[in-house]
């Protein structure tokens, strides 16, 4: 591991932390996992994903960054950046089976680790002090035991605020660890550039350029009535933020809202596609196996399709259909047969480019009595069986070693988490 | 009425009535017993309309009558008096003189013409001149039937919507055999005896009050043989001067032969009191709503764990005679301890197990007639 780059002000000790929030964030991580399991592309330039048409960067080494390449880039403007670049497709499972063991290096540290994504996590270091020590000896510490474990390298952010602690471990990459103690969150803000805040994406970055709002401290020096009468409570939120409060506490999968799966098609799908139908169903499956992970069922159902038709501004129509269910569920077959159920009832003759699933409305798992009786007790039984069977054959050999029949959608394009 | 009786007797009588009538109050007279006296015998009778008891008891009676007094309040009276002999007299109204030594109770009687008495086994026995085409005998040992009781009926659903499980079955699966079977649903408990002479069409469901007291009824003479009546409507056992009858549950009872394996993949052995021991040990971190345990297999061990979020966790290990792959299944503890409970003391249990959704099943070499089959929980 290269030295610690920490750069801080050492003075946070007067001022009492209301909440120690880190933000661990793995770097190049797809492509570090590459490095790390065949030595022969240490030191190369190597682009990970993009062999289709869509095709996007999904992480470039170090070295490949050097030339200017991204993640998100698509992979043709890549190839003409960086020519020499090693390209090598993903391996999902891979990624997946480490940031298991991330995820559990995470969670030696605090029970409360919010995921972003494979490789990204906040984790609310509130009250460890006395088991870690200060802020910053536990970012020590969480880059130590990630690297102990993994042989990778995380950057880590820390401040009382999710969103400082993002922006953190954002600046401080690669290899960083950098700690903002609470009285220094509005002045570090201050200079930011105002995308770097969350929640500002491309059209609303535009109409606050518009408005002469640049840095992040234009931002906390505006008008709150004249920000919330252009944008409503998106406004309020902003200017709450660039002043250095954010209200949003870490939640952790245990105690989160809601589980989404979704992907992006490589051609657009009319809605009665075979490949539409199969990507659900992959989709149901994969949300009851993390639901059954996590020990929670869900009520409710929605179905989200992002439809052809571009709206400009790289927007696309969004349809959502939700519906709830009598009793709670983690079964794949049963969100299925519900995201299902929805798609016939969009009624559109339209092509979609994106369909997802999500579930909300959770409740923990509680334990349950199986029946003797009944024949709807027996299916439920089975049912039972056949998910068992199915959590062990995937902890073994990865989530596409097995699916339901109708199911090889998996194959069409891999599915991201998007909550 | 004026009469002068035993308090012994009178009291067991009582205390059997105790079991019987409405705590709820609901219909006072229910609450009440009937005594009706003749010249040297007095009838004791308490219901609820579901179960009745009625006993005789000799007396030394100067007017004969009836009167209904409350059955608790009586009882403490008896419970508490000093003397070998307690006297009841009617006074003007409804009032009834309690004595007994020096000490002195009035109690108001409610109309005896309103006690609403069951059937008794007199009339039935006079009613059923010719052979009755609706009455059943069983003819078997009390301590026999004490322990088919015993070994059914804790899973009776306490559940009183589900009527049709509210009770023990009945039934002759096969000529000169009797059955009890009772189940809520998620365990079945099931005993066959031999039964000479024994048969019956269809089986009846016995509702578990009228069983614990007949169990309480039994306890007393438990040597000799009795004699268990099923008639269209009721039940009925007559045990020395004493019958306790009670209404057929209505309803169909679950096909049970359906829900019994034929076969688990797994068996293991295991001492009766080192498991009931481990069980209530082990029991103690289930949680208090599930009750849930896991029981885990693995080479020559037999674990029981519980969790219990807030308090903390338990587990022992007992050994077994188990190869094959580790393998772990929850289940409701009580259903484990009850049935534990059930097989006598220094037996072996044997546990047949499949896989964490299918049922279990526990049996004794003690006992081959005996099966219980329990459903596992997701814990």
């Amino acid at each position: 591991m290269r030295g610690e780059s920490t750069s801080m002000k050492q003075n946070w000790g007067d001022a009492p932390w209301p909440a120690v929030i880190a933000h661990a964030d793995m770097d190049a991580f797809y492509a570090a996992v590459e490095q790390l399991d065949n030595p022969a592309l240490r030191g190369k330039a190597l682009i990970v994903g993009g062999s289709s048409r869509r095709g996007v960067v999904t992480s470039a080494s170090y070295e490949a960054r050097a030339y200017g390449v991204r993640a998100a880039m698509p992979t043709a403007q890549a190839h003409k950046l960086c020519p020499h670049g090693i390209f090598v497709p993903g391996r999902m499972e891979r990624y997946a089976e480490i940031a298991r063991e991330i995820r559990s290096a995470f969670e030696s540290f605090t029970p409360v680790v919010e995921p972003l994504s494979l490789d990204e996590a906040f984790l609310d270091l509130t009250g460890t002090q006395r088991l870690f020590g200060s802020p910053l000896e536990a970012g020590r510490a969480i880059k130590r035991e990630v690297h102990r474990r993994t042989g990778l390298v995380v950057s880590v952010g820390i401040a009382p605020v999710k969103m400082a602690a993002k922006i953190l471990s954002d600046l401080s990459k690669p290899d960083g660890l950098l700690v903002l103690g609470p009285g220094l969150v509005r002045e570090f803000l201050e200079p930011l550039p105002v995308e770097r805040l969350w929640g500002v994406g491309r059209v609303t970055l535009a109409r606050l350029n518009q408005a002469g709002i640049r840095s992040i401290g234009d931002l906390a020096r505006s008008d709150p009535a004249m920000l919330a009468g252009r944008f409503g409570s998106l406004g309020a939120h902003l200017f709450e933020l660039a002043n250095g409060r954010d209200p949003r506490a870490v939640v952790a999968d245990w105690q989160r809202k809601s589980y989404g799966e979704e992907n992006t098609f490589e051609h657009d799908l009319k809605l009665d596609a075979d490949q539409l139908r199969t990507t659900l169903i992959a989709h149901g499956e994969a949300l009851a196996r993390r639901l059954r992970a996590d020990q929670v069922r869900a009520r409710t159902i929605t179905l989200k399709l992002k439809l052809a038709r571009p709206l400009g501004g790289g927007r696309y129509p969004l349809i959502t259909r939700s519906q709830s269910l009598r009793g709670a569920t983690d079964d794949g077959a049963e969100i299925t047969r519900v995201a299902l159920g929805l798609l016939a009832r969009v009624g559109r003759d339209e092509k979609i480019r994106l369909a997802g699933v999500q579930v909300h409305n959770l409740e923990r798992s509680e334990p349950a009595q199986f029946g003797l009786f009944g024949p709807e007790r027996i299916a439920a039984a089975k049912h039972a069986r056949l998910n068992i069977a199915l959590d062990q054959v995937t902890e073994r050999f990865g989530h596409r070693a097995i699916t339901r029949g109708l199911a090889r959608a998996e194959k069409a394009a891999p599915s991201t988490r998007i909550k | 009425m004026e009469l002068k009786v035993g308090r012994s007797a009178l009291l067991s009588g009582l205390n059997l009535a105790q079991g019987i009538v409405e705590r709820r109050n609901t219909v006072p007279i229910l609450g009440n017993v009937l005594i009706e006296a003749s010249e040297s015998w007095l009838a004791l009778a308490a219901t609820d309309l579901e179960v009745g008891m009625r006993t005789r008891i000799a007396c030394e009676s100067a007017h004969p009558g009836a009167v209904t007094l409350n059955a608790h309040k009586l009882f403490e009276i008896v419970r508490e008096a000093e003397t070998d002999e307690v006297s009841l007299r009617s006074l003007d109204g409804d009032w009834v003189e309690i004595r007994c030594g020096r000490a002195r109770f009035k109690m108001m009687s409610l109309d005896p013409r309103t006690f609403p008495a069951m059937p008794t086994a007199a009339e039935k026995a006079d009613a059923a001149a010719p052979a009755d085409a609706g009455r059943t005998e069983l003819n078997i040992g009390a301590k026999v039937l004490t322990t088919m009781i015993d070994r059914t009926i804790f899973a009776v659903s306490p559940d009183e919507t589900r009527y049709n499980l509210s009770g023990v079955y009945l039934e002759c699966p096969a000529p000169d055999t009797v059955r009890m079977a009772a189940t809520d649903g998620h365990r079945l408990s099931m005993i066959d005896r031999p039964a000479p002479g024994f048969s019956m069409k269809g089986g009846a469901i016995l509702p578990r009050k009228g069983l614990n007291e007949l169990r309480r009824l039994l306890d007393g003479s438990i040597e000799g043989d009795t004699m268990l009546c099923v008639e269209a409507q009721l039940a009925w056992v007559l045990q020395g001067n004493t019958e306790i009858s009670m209404r057929r549950v209505e309803g169909e009872f679950p096909d049970y032969r359906g829900v019994i394996p034929k076969t688990s993949r797994y068996q293991v052995a295991v001492g009766r009191d080192a498991l009931l021991a481990a069980l209530k040990r082990t029991a103690i971190f289930s949680s208090e709503r599930y009750h849930g345990i896991r029981i885990t297999l693995a080479t020559n061990s037999l674990t029981l764990s519980s969790t219990s979020p807030e308090l903390g966790e338990a587990s022992e290990t007992i050994d077994v005679d188990f190869t094959g792959d580790e393998f772990s299944v929850g289940f409701n503890a009580t259903y484990l301890l009850q049935a534990a409970s059930a097989v006598s003391p220094e037996s072996e249990i044997m546990l047949g197990l499949t896989d964490e959704v299918s049922p279990g099943v526990l049996t004794t070499p003690e006992d081959s007639a005996f099966l219980y089959v329990v459903m596992p929980m997701r814990l």
